[in-house]
């Protein structure tokens, strides 16, 4: 039944949230970011260092799409009243908020998988290139941060414009912050876990160490999970109206 | 009717930004010039490239005759495996020169240099990728045409279905 009522309420989200153009202007953010560079790391041998060669617009990108598909879901149904409309109904208050967070975070992950992939014949990579995983990896962890700092303010604030501007202000200030830092900030991360596994996986001794891939790999795990599990506590016990 | 207009906006959307994708792709590549040095009699292949489906341009400058082929990947193994010969672009006897290819295919290139004289050669290559890649143009074109088939039939189709009833 639980799961049944979750499946109706994805496809509801999907008609609801992803209608036209969001999806495609998603889509087309997606390819604009990743692919817009030509080719320069020309060389056969490390030819796959092309994929990381467009990260930063991609993050900036992948910032703006969070933060306005997670704010119009959240925020906006809260203020628009969709919310109370569909707690009338026999719904339970945790499969409304699951429904919400699977459908936004996987159309945007496959959005993105999708766009990643054309790398694969646009330079000439194995599918099983490992690198190539090592990267979307980087991206689903990524994601999963960005979505639970997305729902958290989308519920505490919930006005739809200004939880859009505070998805959006706070990774980017956090970024400026960081700096380069190799734990806070995502450039620093992604690059960590990004040469570490590109020594490993060309046959090269990391020189990278291990706990520190670690530390990179549960960092945004655990805010995630934290930022996650008061977003789904709120949202059980919240008072909507 | 609506899934089929939907669909065609989806692929005529991907096709645009592929469209204009593949154009912010075509900025020139320039190569920083190589230079080799090479022994009499010598065969030297330079590293293995990508290369894609796009106008490239290849000067070369040398104070003696030298011999270039182009190898693509079965060349390469060609070569490297059984040092067997198979090139798909071949130029002798050039000492200064400029030499335009246009390639069809994605994939691994390299340059063979023979050195057919009895001096010791400085040679200065350098090579300029342009124009637009050929393979994404083809793929985002068939995509937007795809669309817009999509949209046209999703249009037309109900009016046919109206007249029939």
């Amino acid at each position: 039944m639980n799961l049944k009522s979750l499946f109706r309420l994805i496809i509801w989200e999907l008609e609801e949230n992803w209608s036209f153009p969001i999806l495609e202007i998603v889509i087309s953010a997606a390819i604009f970011s990743i692919l817009n560079q030509p080719i320069t790391h020309l060389e056969f041998e490390t030819r796959y260092r092309n994929l990381i060669s467009n990260m930063g617009i991609t993050h900036l990108i992948l910032i703006l799409i969070v933060g306005a598909v997670f704010s119009r879901s959240f925020a906006g149904s809260l203020s628009r009243g969709e919310v109370k409309t569909l707690l009338s109904y026999p719904i339970k208050r945790w499969i409304l908020f699951l429904s919400k967070f699977y459908t936004n975070f996987i159309v945007i992950f496959a959005v993105y998988v999708a766009v990643f992939s054309l790398h694969i014949p646009l330079l000439a990579l194995s599918p099983f290139e490992p690198i190539f995983y090592v990267l979307l990896t980087s991206l689903l962890l990524h994601l999963m941060l960005l979505c639970a700092v997305a729902i958290f303010l989308s519920l505490m604030i919930k006005n739809e414009i200004i939880s859009f501007l505070a998805s959006i202000l706070l990774p980017l200030g956090l970024e400026v912050i960081a700096g380069n830092d190799k734990f806070l900030s995502f450039y620093g991360r992604f690059e960590l876990f990004f040469n570490y596994f590109e020594q490993l996986t060309r046959g090269r001794l990391p020189e990278i160490a291990f706990q520190d891939v670690v530390l990179v790999i549960s960092l945004p795990i655990f805010i995630s999970v934290l930022l996650f599990t008061l977003s789904f506590i709120y949202f059980s016990n919240m008072q909507v109206d | 009717m609506r899934k089929l207009l939907r669909l065609g906006v989806i692929f005529l959307v991907i096709g645009l930004s592929l469209l204009l994708t593949t154009a912010l792709r075509g900025s020139p590549i320039y190569i920083q010039p190589i230079k080799l040095t090479i022994t009499p009699h010598e065969w030297v292949m330079l590293n293995p490239q990508l290369w894609m489906p796009r106008s490239i341009k290849l000067s070369l400058f040398s104070i003696s005759e030298i011999d270039v082929y182009i190898l693509d990947e079965y060349g390469i193994n060609a070569w490297c495996e059984e040092k067997r010969l198979t090139s798909i672009f071949t130029l002798n006897g050039v000492k200064q020169s400029t030499l335009e290819l246009q390639l069809n295919e994605r994939g691994k290139y390299a340059i063979l240099i023979h050195n057919p004289s009895d001096l010791h050669l400085d040679v200065y290559i350098s090579i300029t990728l342009y124009m637009l890649e050929k393979d994404l143009l083809s793929a985002s074109i068939a995509l937007t045409t795809m669309g817009i088939i999509a949209i046209i039939t999703s249009k037309i189709l109900p009016r046919y279905a109206t007249r029939g009833m």
